[in-house]
């Protein structure tokens, strides 16, 4: 089954996005901030990561900057607050594959996921 | 300088109201129930005369304030009552009541729902003005309004414009105050918009 990584400080978030995650057979991992996911993005090689923008130490335009200038092939949807659409434009261009609004839930997630998931076998 | 004016208030106003709009669906997303909202008000004024102009200044809340800089800045207010705040931890998490144990979900969940309502509330403004402000990480506190104003960092602005709404979650009796304060420098940037806008 296909790895997930949410990378969100929020621990409230972290909660509700995995629990339909796990219970569509996702293995979820969670990290705490910038700097964590990029440790575990290279720990864990996952299928797919689920990215926040506003967060302590090394915010998700941060990371996905990182990921984007060392030619990143895993799946970024960002999930943010951000509703600007400068912010949107911004991460598209860095190379995020998606950009949804919190809150989601899992009727608007999963298909985007499930879909990202399938272009990338 | 540009002078405020009405014109520009209400325009002020409106763009809050479109962007409280969107709050309200998102704080809909997030409970599953409807969400009711008061017409915005604006309050054009100093922070001491701000203190006395908004109801229940020294009651303890439950606030979560989030700032934001760029064309332009201030901050961002979210305020429950102790016993929404409670009930609407209830429906968010399912946990009875907080706890020294679940201490961070609560913070955690305050400060994720204020900003998810903070970025729909002014992410909707700067769309429609077509520009960009970058936001902060918001702060939790239980305080009076009183202690929050005074400690901020626009306590020795001039002029400020508070736009402040009421939500409420009927069927769970849980309400909640939006309040956004702009600084005299964003009203004269916002208010350039507005006009440039209108033509």
């Amino acid at each position: 089954m296909s790895c997930i990584l949410i990378i969100d400080d929020s621990v409230f978030q972290r909660r509700i996005v995995s629990a339909p995650l796990r219970n569509e057979g996702f293995i979820v991992h969670e990290a705490v901030n910038g700097n964590d996911g990029l440790e575990k993005i290279r720990e864990l090689n996952p299928d797919l990561i689920l990215l926040d923008i506003l967060m302590p130490e090394k915010d998700g335009l941060q990371v996905l900057r990182e990921l984007h200038e060392k030619g990143n092939v895993i799946p970024v949807v960002m999930l943010t607050s951000d509703v600007q659409d400068s912010t949107r434009a911004e991460c598209l261009s860095l190379g995020a594959n998606a950009f949804l609004n919190k809150p989601v839930n899992a009727e608007n997630l999963i298909p985007v996921i499930t879909s990202l998931l399938a272009k990338k076998l | 300088m540009i002078r405020i004016t009405q014109q520009i208030l209400d325009g002020m106003v409106e763009l809050v109201n479109i962007g409280v709009g969107r709050s309200a669906g998102s704080l809909n997303a997030l409970t599953g129930y409807h969400v009711t909202l008061t017409v915005p008000q604006i309050t054009l004024c100093d922070i001491v005369r701000l203190k006395e102009e908004l109801p229940q200044p020294d009651q303890p809340f439950v606030i979560i304030h989030q700032d934001y800089s760029g064309q332009f800045e201030g901050t961002a207010l979210l305020m429950f009552p102790l016993e929404s705040a409670e009930g609407l931890f209830h429906l968010m998490t399912g946990e009875q009541k907080k706890t020294p144990e679940n201490e961070e979900l609560w913070q955690m969940t305050f400060t994720e729902i204020a900003n998810i309502i903070v970025n729909a509330v002014m992410g909707s403004i700067t769309n429609v003005l077509e520009t960009k402000v970058k936001f902060h990480i918001p702060e939790y506190h239980e305080d009076s309004l009183v202690h929050i104003l005074t400690d901020s960092r626009f306590v020795n602005e001039e002029r400020i414009a508070v736009v402040h709404t009421i939500f409420e979650v009927k069927e769970k009796d849980i309400s909640g105050r939006i309040a956004v304060l702009f600084t005299a420098r964003s009203i004269e940037a916002i208010g350039e918009s507005i006009k440039d806008k209108m033509g």
